[in-house]
């Protein structure tokens, strides 16, 4: 074969395309975890903006690991996750996500126990681990294992407007707990006639919003995904605690709740509450601060709060954002590191104080004389309270568990827009979820 | 400018346009881009059409499972499938049937020639320009029940507040509204374009003859402007069938499953419980059934009746 010019150059190029590969392959490959470069997925809130904008960037500084931040929507969160870790693209190294989303992320293998890291001292100081309430690190584990290291605790507080509760007879120092005294006090609350409303939640269907609250309510009149043997069940919609909550759920909404409560999400039920348009209100902890937000509450100050009770121990519920550890990441000590960092006290603190986190997973932090100033100390006696009783497993633990939330946000759906009453509503989402685990 | 080579004239026609019969240099530019679309429309129709065949949740360990028809058995076994596919008959029928009938009567007003009229063909282009999710968000704050513009309005006459996108019975309506609102103005286009091109000396004639108004409109102006009229509708029909965006943003398929068309069902089942092969099998009968409907008019359209 004659060779021309033109295949020395071509021969040149390839030759010069394989060892700039090889080199970067060298890199990568050689470098130990001080050199690495991970991705992080984090749901978008002002938490985890925060986290991207002060603390990622403070992480790099510390340990020199570089970390590539992708924010998602949490709307948009359990498609991303599936697409992104089904594939097995290994694009990501740690990623944030919720208790409820525990269900699909273990039964799939797609994120790694963590317990050799937490055993190891070397890797782990105990003064880490011992930030964490005890009752939280262990409901979180699946089989014995810990997947997640608990970033935030959405235990759920009932939100009330002082001055509302004055004018309608009711002691602010002694606020409604269980459910048949928040019904009792929402019926006394509610007067439409001067827009006011006695109760609001979360209504809309959307994101499996409604369904949320009425875990909520439906923990604490005893309510669980498991029998009383501890064993899973999840066609429970037909049984009397199920119908009841139903029921109250739908009271408290539909006769004592704003007029168009069937569309509400989180933000609607905190703009009623902001506005003085609603006297109480039940979410999660780390939406309360921006009651007292004067800039943005017309009730600031003027806000109380208080953990519900109901049967059992673990009767609230525990909507916990943690960090785990994909399966398969070519750089597990560096996302350790990470996991570590964002989960660790300085951070929550540092969090807490700012503002964008006020509901952190950590005992050592909200016991911080800087966060104890930072709050309102109703707020955090509430909250400590609610996160001793804080249960996570709010969501099936199994790989259909997306699909029976979907199924019971359905039904509450069908009942607040008059499309179905409760019995048959509860009787359609019992048979869909007799249908997904048979 | 044209394309025209006036020296050979072998591969250039008069109007720039390549001759066929240099079939290499034809198959050379026409070829890559033919073969580009192809290949990027007919893989993931057939990579669907398989999914469909599969017993599939992306959440689940065991992995695909073939099912062949199987998925399509448990869809006709279950009730949220045929809500959707009544809800989206509902919707198609109402949606297109207003788009057009006002479509028609706005195409004719401004096919006047009126002072401002230009400046209102103009102002009937906004919607259509407008990206559909900002569009659903808009209605949206439209028909909030607290705070919306319409339940204001309705309160200046003693009207309680309506809870528009939360009570079953109105939902369906008001995304309809939404969507009459959002795609008339491209029916407007679409007929105003015909109408345009209608001669005038056909109306001129039918006038001396003593033709009145109405006996214009129903044996000119109308059977002139069917070809036009088919148009419209294939277009609608089939992006009304397949019409999700303004819908999820508005109400995401509530309350309960109210608004749950085809689209937000197969969404719901591939990307919120996983269940991709379930998710393509709907997506397949959403074809399907595009085919059934546009077929016929496409056909009509060919044929020049």
């Amino acid at each position: 074969m004659h060779i021309t010019r033109k295949h020395v150059r071509a021969a040149a190029m390839a030759a010069t395309v394989v060892t700039a590969v090889a080199l970067t392959g060298c890199s990568a490959q050689g470098g130990g975890s001080d050199n690495a470069e991970i991705n992080l997925l984090l749901i978008e809130t002002d938490s985890s903006k925060e986290l991207r904008d002060v603390y990622v960037p403070e992480f790099t500084e510390e340990t020199g690991i570089k970390v590539n931040v992708d924010l998602v929507p949490e709307s948009g969160m359990d498609a991303k996750l599936s697409l992104s870790l089904g594939s097995g693209s290994n694009q990501y190294d740690v990623i944030q996500a919720g208790a409820k989303n525990l269900s699909t992320l273990v039964a799939s293998k797609w994120i790694q126990p963590l317990d050799d890291y937490l055993d190891d001292k070397d890797a782990t100081p105990s003064s880490y681990t011992d930030g964490f309430p005890e009752q939280l690190q262990s409901s979180l584990k699946i089989e014995d294992a810990t997947y997640t290291m608990p970033y935030q605790v959405g235990a759920d507080l009932l939100y009330f407007n002082k001055s509302m509760f004055e004018a309608a007879g009711l002691d602010p120092a002694e606020p409604p707990r269980t459910m048949d005294e928040i019904l009792a006090a929402a019926e006394k609350l509610n007067k439409p006639d001067a827009g006011q409303a006695g109760f609001v939640a979360r209504g809309s269907r959307e994101g499996d919003a409604n369904s949320f609250a009425w875990i909520m309510m439906w923990f604490l009149n005893g309510g669980r995904w498991e029998d009383a043997d501890g064993k899973p069940k999840y066609d429970v919609m037909t049984e009397p605690a199920a119908i009841t909550t139903a029921e109250q759920y739908d009271t408290l909404l539909s006769d004592y709740g704003p007029a168009g409560v069937s569309n509400y999400t989180h933000l609607e039920a905190q703009a009623a509450m902001q506005q003085g348009k609603a006297a109480m209100w039940l979410d999660a902890a780390q939406l309360g601060p921006t009651l007292e937000d004067t800039s943005q509450s017309s009730i600031a100050g003027d806000v109380g709060y208080a953990a519900p009770v109901g049967e059992g121990d673990d009767y609230i519920v525990g909507a916990v954002w943690g960090f785990s550890m994909v399966t398969g990441t070519k750089n597990p000590d560096a996302a350790w590191k990470l996991i570590q960092f964002l989960t660790s006290k300085d951070v929550a603190v540092g969090q807490a104080v700012s503002g964008q986190n006020g509901s952190p997973a950590r005992t050592d932090a909200l016991t911080d004389p800087k966060v104890k100033d930072a709050y309102n100390p109703d707020y955090l006696a509430a909250m400590t309270e609610a996160i001793a009783h804080a249960n996570p497993n709010y969501s099936p633990i199994i790989p259909q568990g997306t699909e029976i939330r979907g199924a019971v946000s359905l039904a509450l759906s069908k009942i607040l827009g008059d499309q179905a009453d409760i019995e048959q509503a509860m009787t359609e989402a019992n048979q869909t979820i007799e249908q997904l685990v048979k | 400018m044209t394309l025209s080579r006036t020296s050979s004239g072998s591969r250039w026609s008069s109007t720039g346009i390549l001759k066929k019969d240099n079939n290499s240099t034809w198959f050379l530019l026409i070829g890559p881009p033919f073969v580009i679309l192809f290949l990027l429309t007919a893989v993931p129709l057939v990579l669907s059409l398989y999914t469909a065949l599969l017993d599939w949740n992306l959440a689940d360990p065991a992995g695909a499972t073939f099912v062949w028809f199987g998925n399509f058995v448990e869809l006709a076994g279950d009730p949220g499938f045929w809500n959707a596919i009544g809800l989206t008959a509902y919707q198609v029928i109402v949606t297109v049937t207003i788009q057009v009938a006002f479509g028609l009567a706005i195409a004719l007003l401004l096919s006047q020639d009126f002072r401002g009229a230009g400046f209102l063909r103009s102002v009937y282009l906004i919607p259509m320009m407008t990206t559909p999710v900002v569009v659903g968000l808009l209605w949206r704050m439209l028909y909030n029940t607290d705070s919306g513009a319409i339940n204001g309005a309705l309160a200046l006459f003693g009207i309680p507040p309506v809870n528009w996108l939360g009570d079953a019975a109105l939902a369906m309506p008001s995304v309809i509204a939404a969507d009459v609102w959002l795609s008339t103005p491209f029916v407007v286009v679409i007929l105003l374009a015909g109408l345009r091109s209608i001669p005038s000396e056909v109306y001129e004639a039918a006038q001396m003859d003593g033709a009145s108004g109405w006996g214009m409109f129903w044996h000119i102006t109308l059977p002139l402007l069917r070809p036009m009229i088919m148009l419209a509708l294939l277009f609608r029909i089939m992006d009304a069938i397949r019409r999700f965006d303004t819908i999820y943003v508005m109400t995401g398929g509530g309350p309960g499953n109210a608004t749950e068309t085809l689209d937000l069902f197969g969404y719901f089942n591939a990307f919120t419980y996983l269940e991709v092969g379930k998710g393509a099998a709907v997506a397949t009968i959403m074809l399907l059934i595009i085919f059934a409907v546009s077929f016929p008019i496409l056909r009509r359209l060919q044929k020049g009746e």
